[in-house]
């Protein structure tokens, strides 16, 4: 294993390729760890974190089977390359405020990470893209049994994982589905079956994760307790809350098509010429209207082989993977301009 | 039939209603929790007890976790625990949180071992728990609770010496 200063690709999670990805653009789960003889960072010393960030790292050099993996040390990258691995989400925006030795372990593929010393010493997460939990879980559960052999994870027999928030206490566990629902909310039915997901103990966040809005009608469905059940049985009521809200979509898309097909089409052929001629463009603006295109495309009312384009732009256009395509620092106004002239260019040549 | 919330096992038999800041928090617990909360009641019956919201407040202040230094009404306003200790320190608050957020207190996901050298073996452990087992079904409650106790010391005991270790 060495340490990486950066190395940039486009994740496989946005790949566009797993199963139900019409609806379901990627699956999520992580566990949260803690080493026991070390205090939770938010109250752990600097020597500490270093402490934590050796051992957890040695502990991945013990494991064969993790030879391939790198690690980043965030206080040896500059800020844009740390923003450019939240924009991966290999880390947390969190993880960017925090002092001392800190950072991610990962695959080749963006599959699996580590993240350490952000709420919790370790933060083990699997995604992919598509509706996959099952092998994901069973690749992080590897993980979790390699790595709770060399360290002394906080457990205890009752109340099982401990961890810094007691939200996250028991299994540790939190699977979650990056979900597109554009016909559920122009049908007015988003409500309803978000209320229904409550009811079963699933939560939704927007795009960005916690406390973000709803934009590009991306959701985020996760499940909310964590102790008091097997890790199958919480990843099984997640999903099944996950296949009902996929139906639904799939209902809404098709009582679009056949009520108000026209209207549909001048929608996606409107946020087309928009993204094909804007001078500026915001990120939340473009997520709104490839929104528009992701389902024209899923109704066969546009050019399905934009779709992985789309997927590669998506991640393309964040602020930090810009700045590095352009190998310098750019403020908000030339962001939107940087940001709109690859959009362009993509649609033209379905190339940046 | 009503489980205990603190252990999930037992049928909950004792009914505790407290009055803080004028709302009523009510616990259901078995027989052996509620011995172990120091109320030694048995059947159904209900205590009332009151804490005005002053004094709850300074002793939220005034009580800190050994270990990190957090005291409760820090947590209450960060959200977040020192170390794992905290979850010994401030039990009841913390399971009545944990009640709250999960429905339960109880893990029943993956088991996990620490590899370290002062875990009781597996045998040893297990024998502990046969003989709690019988315990309860000899209806010995006062026995059972200190095997129980037992156990649980064993994983206190486990965290507080690798810790002592380590320093």
């Amino acid at each position: 294993m060495k340490e990486q200063s950066a190395a940039f690709t486009i994740p496989r999670w946005f790949s566009g390729d797993g199963p139900d990805v019409d609806v379901v653009i990627s699956t999520r789960i992580r566990l949260a760890r803690n080493c026991a003889r070390y205090r939770f960072p938010s109250k752990s010393s600097l020597f500490e974190r270093k402490q934590v960030f050796d051992e957890v790292t040695a502990a991945f050099k013990q494991a064969p089977q993790y030879n391939d993996f790198n690690y980043f040390n965030c206080t040896q990258l500059n800020k844009i390359e740390q923003e450019y691995l939240a924009e991966e989400r290999l880390i947390s925006a969190d993880l960017l405020s925090v002092e001392g030795d800190r950072g991610v372990i990962c695959d080749a593929s963006r599959r699996i990470c580590v993240m350490v010393n952000e709420e919790d010493h370790m933060r083990m997460q699997a995604i992919d893209s598509g509706c996959c939990p099952q092998d994901l879980w069973n690749m992080l559960d590897g993980i979790d049994d390699a790595l709770g052999m060399q360290l002394d994870f906080a457990f205890e027999n009752r109340r099982g994982f401990l961890t810094s928030c007691p939200t996250n206490s028991g299994t540790g566990l939190r699977v979650s589905f990056l979900m597109h629902l554009p016909a559920l909310i122009l049908t007015k039915n988003i409500d309803q079956v978000l209320l229904a997901a409550s009811q079963m103990g699933v939560a939704t966040r927007g795009f960005f994760g916690e406390h973000s809005s709803v934009v590009g009608s991306f959701f985020q469905l996760s499940n909310v307790a964590a102790m008091g059940a097997t890790e199958t049985e919480f990843l099984e009521n997640t999903k099944r809350v996950m296949l009902k809200t996929v139906e639904a979509e799939r209902k809404a898309r098709e009582r679009i098509l056949s009520d108000a097909q026209r209207e549909l089409t001048d929608k996606i052929q409107r946020a087309y010429g928009i993204l094909t001629h804007a001078i500026m463009l915001d990120v939340d603006e473009f997520l709104n209207l490839s929104s528009a295109l992701r389902l024209g495309i899923e109704c066969n009312l546009f050019n399905p082989t934009t779709a992985p384009l789309l997927n590669r732009l998506t991640i393309r256009i964040m602020p930090a993977h810009l700045q590095t395509f352009h190998k310098k620092s750019l403020n908000d106004d030339e962001l939107r301009i940087a940001r709109a002239d690859m959009v362009k260019t993509f649609f033209k040549t379905g190339n940046e | 039939m009503q489980l205990c919330q603190d252990c999930g096992a037992n049928p909950a038999t004792v009914h505790l209603t407290r009055i803080v800041n004028e709302t009523a928090l009510v616990s259901h617990l078995c027989e052996e929790c509620s011995r172990k909360k120091g109320l030694s009641i048995t059947g159904s019956s209900i205590s009332i007890t009151r804490e005005g919201p002053a004094q709850q407040e300074m002793q939220e202040k005034d009580n800190v976790c050994p270990r990190c230094q957090l005291s409760f009404a820090e947590f209450k306003s960060k959200g977040r625990l020192g170390c794992c200790d905290c979850y010994r320190h401030f039990e009841k608050d913390i399971d009545s949180l944990l009640m709250q957020v999960h429905g339960s207190t109880v893990h029943k996901g993956k088991p996990y071992r620490h590899s370290g050298p002062y875990k009781l073996d597996e045998k040893a452990m297990e024998r502990l728990k046969n003989e709690l087992n019988e315990a309860i079904e000899k209806e010995e409650f006062e026995l059972a609770a200190l095997i129980r106790d037992t156990i649980h010391s064993f994983d206190t005991q486990n965290a507080r010496e690798t810790l002592d270790q380590a320093r």
